[in-house]
């Protein structure tokens, strides 16, 4: 019981991509960022005031560019600086043979 | 008249590109509206126009209308044509924004595309002429587009005033392989190619050292390429960037890249580029975020069997690439997580059935 429970738990945790990609009607950046929400709060809040909606204007926005390329925030790939997470990626390379083995094994400079 | 049911219709600017390879390679005519109608700057920009145009010349009998305000616009595709073509391109886009559709449809046209286009080869919102050389046509030849496929770098060209130019020849084929690459490997090379033109040449050195500060620690077979062009091929302006990619063991590849920006030095850029290809790598799969969508578009039209093919989570873009394929060919992906006992993995299997789509254009010899 108890492992069919943790499995359960994981396929919750587990995002369905068929089901958000095909069966939904949420915009492409929603699904991204809402990593939490469950789509079934998203019909939930129609309360009395929420019944008038201010419709947003794009004018005053910098405006939505179509590139391949996402731009490269320097603040946000400060994270490399993080000598933990550089260590976390060695086991994608061929000379490390395991993540562990690879941090405390091989040392360079 | 096209039927009803023939028309595939969207709304807004976003994701052009894509549905107008969509509509040319299903044949089925495009109305999109909405383009910019509430932009204090209403309707197609002059780079959108100019991929029409290009599209309009690299095709056959394609009938293109736009509204007078700009703001919509109808295209009835026609036969992928191919053969010589040069084209100008806007200096408001690089090289490589035009390039990536035009590779989608390349290997279906009825005599083998020899492109030449000319502006700017670099910039920070598409693809870099190198990564398109070095990464997106590596990634045809798992689909069988091998033969003679070639982009050359005649010169390059550097915002804001470009004057680069670059030959793309791309062979045609009957179909298309079916694609099944689920094994990602073990990254064992790293490759890069630091270019600068107008500038101080120790520029691409500076940049090569500081990616390797990074890098030396992962793997001894790096190799950086200082890529100095001069003279009349340095192009109109100044700039230089680093383009970086690194291959596994089965070739799956991942790649990343900066470009200069006033006021930041060369050794910035070049950290940037590098930390770019390590959250490309962290992020996983066979394919790396800027190349699923071509992936994806060949494994639709695919040979009559099930592709595969294991990549990280879907961007924005993806996903509505994925919506708009389903409008056109009918066609939905399965997507499922790749490593099922491991909850912490966010690689995901993404597999279709192949529409067998046949190069009908092609010329019998």
């Amino acid at each position: 019981a108890h492992a069919s429970f943790t499995q359960d738990s994981r396929r919750n945790r587990r995002r369905d991509w068929t089901k958000l990609i095909y069966m939904t009607s949420l915009s492409p950046d929603e699904i991204l960022l809402d990593k939490q929400t469950r789509i079934a709060d998203a019909g939930g809040g129609m309360g009395d005031e929420d019944f008038f909606t201010v419709i947003k204007k794009s004018g005053e926005e910098v405006e939505e560019i179509d590139t391949s390329k996402d731009t490269l925030s320097p603040d946000h790939l400060k994270v490399w600086e993080d000598e933990e997470l550089l260590d976390s990626l060695r086991g994608l390379f061929i000379t490390g043979s395991s993540a562990e083995a690879a941090i405390t094994g091989e040392d360079d400079q | 008249m096209a039927q009803p049911g023939n028309v595939l219709n969207f709304s807004g600017h976003l994701h052009l590109r894509s549905r107008l390879v969509l509509s040319i390679l299903s044949g089925k005519a495009v109305k999109i509206d909405h383009i910019r109608s509430e932009d204090k700057n209403p309707g197609l920009r002059d780079y959108e126009v100019s991929l029409l145009r290009l599209l309009e010349r690299i095709t056959n009998g394609t009938v293109i209308e736009i509204s007078v305000t700009g703001t919509a616009l109808l295209l009835k595709p026609g036969v992928i044509a191919g053969g010589p073509v040069t084209h100008d391109c806007p200096l408001s886009r690089s090289i490589g924004y035009f390039l990536e559709p035009v590779i989608m449809l390349a290997p279906f046209s009825k005599r083998p595309l020899q492109l030449t286009l000319r502006g700017i080869t670099s910039d920070d919102r598409d693809l870099s002429v190198d990564l398109i050389r070095t990464v997106t046509l590596p990634q045809l030849q798992a689909f069988g587009v091998s033969d003679g496929l070639e982009l050359r770098i005649r010169k390059r060209g550097s915002p804001p005033l470009g004057g680069g130019e670059v030959q793309l020849i791309c062979p045609i084929v009957k179909e298309l392989k079916t694609l099944n690459f689920v094994e990602r490997g073990k990254i064992k090379r790293i490759r890069g190619i630091s270019h600068a033109v107008r500038v101080n040449p120790q520029f691409s050195n500076r940049m090569i050292e500081a990616a390797r500060s990074v890098l030396n620690r992962y793997i001894p077979d790096i190799y950086l390429y200082s890529d100095v062009y001069k003279g009349e091929d340095s192009g109109k302006s100044p700039g230089y960037g680093l383009s970086i990619l690194s291959e596994s063991t089965t070739g799956a590849m991942h790649c990343a890249e900066a470009l200069s920006q006033p006021g930041v030095a060369p050794e910035d850029i070049a950290l940037l580029a590098t930390r770019a290809l390590l959250q490309e790598v962290q992020r996983g799969g066979c394919v790396d975020s800027h190349h699923q969508t071509l992936v994806l578009l060949f494994m639709v039209l695919g040979s009559e069997d099930v592709g595969r093919c294991r990549m990280g989570e879907p961007t924005a873009r993806t996903i509505q690439f994925l919506r708009d394929v389903k409008m056109a060919f009918g066609t939905t992906f399965k997507i499922v997580p790749a490593e099922k006992s491991d909850p912490a993995s966010t690689e995901l299997v993404y597999s279709c059935y192949g529409v067998g789509y046949v190069n009908a254009n092609r010329t019998l010899s």
